[in-house]
């Protein structure tokens, strides 16, 4: 290959390494790819690879999504990567959700914000060989439409296989002794401040077959809400005539 | 809502015993400082003196709900939220009738102002009127159902308890007249012997005319002494009948009023519900076509309230009953006509004894 790649000051030897460092560098690999330059250079030495190159290009919203799918052209059989993670199974990529649960990782949140997980596991196969998983997955991406972070911690509990939660580094199992320890003086405000906002808790809730009582809450939740909303409306407009 | 509830809610749903009297102490504490809370509290005061349906409904509502009684952090939150509910709803707005307003502040209420529930949201009748989302045919089936709504409160709180009234009215509800014809007799005869008197005075022989209007006491002209009598008891018969007749007339008024209107006008009164009915549909219909405001104020179709207040009027008599019968003023009545009669009997005797 007589075209020098260089990623963040670091030498590039072959396409398929490129594809396996580009998570390392997204935007730098981004630039790269759509550098006149390179789509010159790789039109000439591989136009199977620009060919998918280009469909990529065309066929991505986001950058992330491009640079993700971009990288599988040049070193097709890899690992789950992105944005410095790498994971060597579908299991490790939920262990890793969880494990910073409450928090919310951003970068894990793409794989289904660009619905990178779903296309990683056509391109892989696991489409036909993990028929339930890919179609739990299809369905979370669904979901994260409506309501990212429930999303985001289902997928992590799929795909980690066990109804373990992680919270503030200690690991629950029993959900009774989980809800003991929250609701003492010491948790209770903090536990229920980020309930509803990263639907953590409620996640694990649904993972383990609560889904009723989760409605149930819901229901209570909502309806006190709109009314309060409600009233707070009716009483600046009644302010304002007087 | 705190968050607090949220956390506290949750675990409560998974396991009752999780969370703890005082944090349930503590959400009712708060509950009760709430404006809406203490927004109800006053809204009730008002509801109370309301004469709808709706604000009956209300009040019952609630009623129910009883913050002293609460056991778990979800009840607190289910009586909360009924809270809410009915802050948004316990207003003269929504349960104002407009065929049927005693209250003084309902009746200033703009029509266009009446909140409605309409597509499960409540909007007033202006804003329905303004809503080009909806067809003319859906708000008009609506408009219908609402004023047979009303009609039908004021035919249950009127024409039903009238019904009832007309049943019992013979034995508890007599006609009662300012002025009966044994009163219109007596005072007849009073003006007869009045004239008679006078008749006398004038036109009388003068033998008569001394033996009736020479009076000298230091002689014992009995019947001298018998017409002065028949005459101060005719003087105090007449006074005590006029006197009877104002009485009658100011205390039986309202009740002749309410009987009259009431009684066996049953037809009458189905007849002015319905005009009323009609009249406010109409009224409705034609602005909310146009998609004009509604400015008309409640009290321009409140033609039934006098009815209401008469109905329960009446219905206090009944319960009372004793008190419209005739009573003792006729005796005393009887009384004065028989004494003032007897002297008049016993002096025309006399007279024409002393001229035989």
């Amino acid at each position: 290959m007589n075209f020098v790649i260089t990623l963040e000051k670091e030498r590039i030897d072959s396409l398929e390494e490129l594809g396996k460092k580009m998570y390392l560098h997204e935007d730098a690999s981004e630039k790269l790819l759509t550098s006149p330059k390179f789509l010159k250079f790789l039109k000439e030495y591989d136009i199977d690879k620009y060919n998918k190159l280009i469909e990529v290009n065309h066929k991505a919203r986001e950058h992330e999504e491009f640079v993700f799918l971009a990288q599988y052209i040049f070193s097709p059989v890899m690992n789950i990567r992105h944005h410095g993670y790498q994971f060597n199974s579908l299991k490790e990529l939920g262990d890793k959700i969880i494990s910073f649960g409450p928090e919310i990782d951003v970068y894990l949140k793409d794989f289904l914000k660009y619905k990178l997980l779903s296309q990683y596991m056509v391109l892989m196969g696991f489409d036909k060989r993990e028929v339930l998983t890919y179609k739990k997955v299809l369905e979370l991406e669904k979901l994260f439409q409506e309501n990212e972070n429930k999303a985001y911690f289902l997928l992590g509990f799929v795909l980690s296989n066990c109804g373990i939660i992680t919270y503030w580094n200690k690991s629950y199992s029993d959900v009774d002794l989980f809800f003991k320890e929250m609701v003492i003086d010491n948790n209770v405000v903090s536990y229920s401040s980020l309930l509803e906002k990263n639907q953590y808790v409620i996640s694990w809730l649904t993972y383990l077959g609560y889904q009723e009582k989760i409605d149930y809450y819901q229901s209570i939740i909502n309806s006190i809400q709109t009314l309060e909303e409600n009233y707070e409306r009716r009483t600046k407009v009644s302010k304002m005539e007087k | 809502m705190r968050n607090l509830e949220k956390g506290l809610l949750l675990a409560e749903l998974i396991d009752p015993s999780l969370t703890s009297k005082e944090q349930i102490e503590n959400l009712v504490d708060w509950i009760r400082k709430q404006d809406a809370y203490l927004q109800l509290v006053k809204s009730m005061m008002e509801i109370k003196k309301s004469s709808s349906f709706l604000a009956t409904i209300l009040y019952e509502e609630f009623s129910l709900i009883n913050l002293d009684q609460v056991q778990s952090i979800e009840e607190g939150l289910i009586a909360y939220s009924k809270i809410l509910y009915l802050c948004q709803i316990a207003i003269p707005n929504f349960y104002v009738n407009p065929l049927l307003v005693l209250n003084e502040k309902e009746r200033k209420i703009p029509l266009g102002q009446i909140l409605i529930k309409f597509n499960e949201k409540y909007i007033t009748l202006d804003e329905l009127s303004l809503d080009n989302s909806f067809s003319f045919n859906e708000k008009y089936d609506f408009i219908n159902n609402k004023v047979n709504d009303w009609e039908d409160e004021v035919y249950t709180r009127i024409i039903e308890p009238i019904k009832e009234l007309n049943k019992k009215n013979n034995r508890n509800l007599p006609k009662i007249k300012v002025l009966p014809f044994s009163y219109l007799l007596t005072g007849l005869i009073y003006f007869v012997e009045i004239v008679l008197m006078i008749f006398l005075y004038f036109f009388g022989s003068n033998k008569i005319k001394e033996l009736l209007f020479h009076f000298n006491f230091s002689s014992y002209l009995e019947v001298n002494y018998f017409l002065i009598i028949f005459l101060s008891f005719s003087a105090l018969s007449l006074l005590f009948l006029l006197f009877n007749i104002t009485i009658r007339f100011i205390k039986y008024n309202k009740y002749r009023k309410a009987r009259k209107i009431i009684i066996n006008n049953e037809g009458n009164i189905s007849k002015t519900v319905n005009k009323a009915g009609d009249k406010l549909t109409a009224y409705l219909i034609k602005n909310i076509e146009k998609h004009e405001l509604l400015k008309k104020k409640v009290f321009s179709f409140s033609s039934c309230y006098y009815i209401f207040d008469y109905v329960t009027y009446l219905f206090y008599v009944n319960y009372k009953c004793k008190k419209i019968k005739d009573n003792t003023m006729k005796i005393i009545h009887k009384i004065l006509f028989i004494i003032t009669e007897t002297f008049f009997v016993m002096f025309i005797f006399l007279l024409i004894f002393r001229m035989i």
